[in-house]
């Protein structure tokens, strides 16, 4: 009963805690809409990290990161009166990061999503939209590899996917975002979410297996 | 998970099983499915692989430890360097006092005009300036009845100096209805035009407006003839008073100027014309502010601007007029041209207005193609607003 009741106190303080933070931030951005630097350069101090994580796994180059990761924060500052509060400010700065960086990265890579749709299966005749699967005999190679060899592949087979791939996983693989919430973030619908992290899973596997052999 | 005889597999669906996306019920039919189908256990232990590989990767460098200053700086040197947009006149409040700082502008010039009219004059010259000002009154009195009549603006203190010259645009930004270039609308008509300066909403005592308009034609085409330089610089200095006058609006830039004419335009043109052609670009210039004016930040909210590197050259003699249209078709799109050092023109519109613009351009230049190019599935989902260049040069001789 002890335990229970200091569990809920600590559970009761964390969510208090979160609700500060929340109230704290509101704060910040009214401050910081009114033209207080000081509230905006503590705003851009909460999000970096993030923003910069976010960036970086879609743009995949520091120096560019950099520049982009600028770019989002100089946006934000612009549009901070548009931005009503209705969604939380990460998800609202999440999204300017995605579609920042995915202008960023140049038409080779548009040209590459191209291509890449050609590794989506004929899937006119499936259920659901859900590809047909080429049956695979034994075990599969990627589970044969060493762990650094797998990460060396997965960057490099990263790189190759289209950015707006890349953006879906940095958002779900990267900070772990629920679907709804990577949907709010992209502006897309839930299902366009679930159907472009399957592809873009599914053609990093076959990237990471063509690379394994 | 059959179909047709042929075996599929749930792709999508073990891609939300690896992320506990799926209610229980999906949970439960990949289950049924996983026990059955060897290809899709591999599958999954591939997907989840990729997954916890990526979560744990630690490839992502840390940003630079003076990022957040460098920031910093940088919103500084832009607030700086762009006081209009950022954190100032994007305040209703301050729109608000612009505009009352303006009413009171107009109300000194309608005092002024007031007495200028007075019965005593009989010489041609001063009837000619009386006339001159009973046009600006027109242009003005309207709008103060619409003032009184609709929700009073709010006080702007009333120590702020306000210099005469930027009577007309600022009143009639802020104090009219509605836009006079609306989304979808075509520009002002010539009776639109009419109601802008609100022509017909003022009768001066004794005096008709049809005469007075026809009487003001005369004497301005008249003096016109006598020194065209002299009267079109008092046109000239009207018109281009107003822009500077809103320009703390975010919208006085070079978009919205009326155009300065150039020597030759001036050898040219003649003096009526040459009233008509300014009256209608200083109008067609109030109404694009207007529009402008309605939101304070870029339609397309500044997130999400392709980097969209179409460039179109326009091929013209008129390039000035082309100029003004292309300004007034990014209006009527909801978005705006901004002009450049080079003489073109950076248009940016909403992408769900982007097939229109490629629809006009192609059918101002004539041409039944369209030369703009078609949005990507992906423009479409990765941005808000598509910018292309449009340089306006002369024609090939």
């Amino acid at each position: 009963m002890r335990t229970s009741l200091v569990g809920r106190g600590m559970l009761a303080a964390v969510a208090g805690q979160r609700d500060i933070g929340e109230l704290d931030e509101r704060r910040l951005v009214t401050r910081a809409r009114s033209g207080d630097r000081d509230a905006f350069d503590r705003l851009v101090e909460r999000h970096l990290q993030q923003v910069w994580r976010v960036v970086w796994r879609i743009v995949r180059h520091r120096q560019d990161t950099e520049d982009v990761v600028q770019d989002v924060f100089l946006t934000a500052f612009s549009a901070l009166d548009e931005f009503r509060g209705e969604a939380r400010l990460s998800t609202w700065l999440h999204r300017i990061a995605v579609t920042r960086a995915l202008n960023h990265v140049d038409r080779a890579a548009v040209k590459m999503e191209r291509a890449a749709r050609s590794l989506e299966t004929n899937d006119d005749d499936s259920p659901a939209g859900a590809p047909a699967w080429p049956a695979t005999g034994g075990p599969t190679p990627l589970q044969q590899l060493e762990a650094s060899e797998l990460k060396d592949r997965l960057a490099r087979c990263l790189e190759l996917l289209p950015a707006a791939w890349r953006a879906i996983l940095a958002l779900r693989d990267g900070e772990s975002m629920p679907y709804q919430r990577i949907s709010e973030t992209l502006g897309v619908a839930l299902g366009t979410v679930r159907s472009r992290l399957a592809r873009a899973r599914l053609a990093l596997r076959e990237c990471l297996e063509g690379g394994a052999t | 998970m059959n179909a047709g005889g042929r075996e599929l597999h749930p792709v999508e669906q073990l891609s939300c099983y690896v992320d506990g996306e799926l209610d229980a019920e999906a949970q439960a039919a990949v289950d049924r499915h996983l026990a059955s189908c060897s290809d899709c256990r591999e599958l999954l232990s591939d997907l989840t692989l990729i997954a916890t590989t990526i979560e744990r990767s630690d490839d992502v460098p840390a940003p630079p430890p003076d990022l957040a200053r460098r920031i910093g700086r940088q919103v500084a040197r832009e607030t700086e360097r762009r006081p209009a947009r950022i954190g100032r006149w994007n305040r209703p409040w301050m729109l608000a006092a612009a505009a009352s700082v303006m009413l009171v502008a107009v109300v000194s010039v309608l005092l002024r005009t007031e007495l200028a009219t007075a019965p005593s004059l009989t010489r041609e010259t001063s009837q000619a300036e009386a006339l001159e000002k009973n046009a600006a009154a027109d242009r003005t009195v309207s709008l103060d009845d619409q003032q009184a009549a609709g929700p009073a603006a709010p006080s702007a203190p009333q120590e702020v100096a306000v210099p005469e010259r930027t009577r007309d645009l600022g009143v009639a930004d802020e104090a009219d209805g509605p836009p006079a270039i609306s989304t979808g609308r075509a520009a002002p008509s010539a009776d639109e035009r009419r109601d802008l300066r609100g022509e017909d909403a003022v009768r001066p005592t004794g005096e008709s407006v049809v005469e007075k308009e026809e009487q003001r034609k005369r004497v301005q085409a008249k003096r016109a003839a006598a020194d065209p330089v002299v009267a079109d610089d008092r046109i000239r200095e009207e018109f281009s008073a107003a822009p500077d006058a809103a320009a703390g609006a975010d919208v006085g830039q070079r978009a919205f100027e009326a155009p300065p004419a150039s020597p030759e335009q001036e050898a040219k043109s003649g003096g009526e014309g040459r009233l008509a052609e300014r009256e209608n670009a200083f109008l067609e210039s109030v109404a694009m502010q207007r529009q402008a004016g309605a939101t304070t930040a870029p339609p397309c909210g500044a997130l999400s601007i392709l980097p969209e590197d179409a460039v179109s050259t326009w091929r013209t003699d008129r390039d000035e007029e082309v100029r003004r249209e292309i300004e007034l078709a990014a209006a009527r799109l909801e978005g705006r041209a901004q002009r450049q050092a080079d003489g073109g023109l950076a248009v940016t519109v909403p992408v769900n207005r982007w097939d229109e613009l490629r629809a006009w351009y192609a059918a101002a230049r004539g041409q039944e193609d369209e030369e703009l190019p078609l949005l990507t599935e992906q423009d479409l989902k990765s941005a808000d607003c598509v910018r292309v260049t449009i340089r306006v040069a002369p024609r090939l001789r």
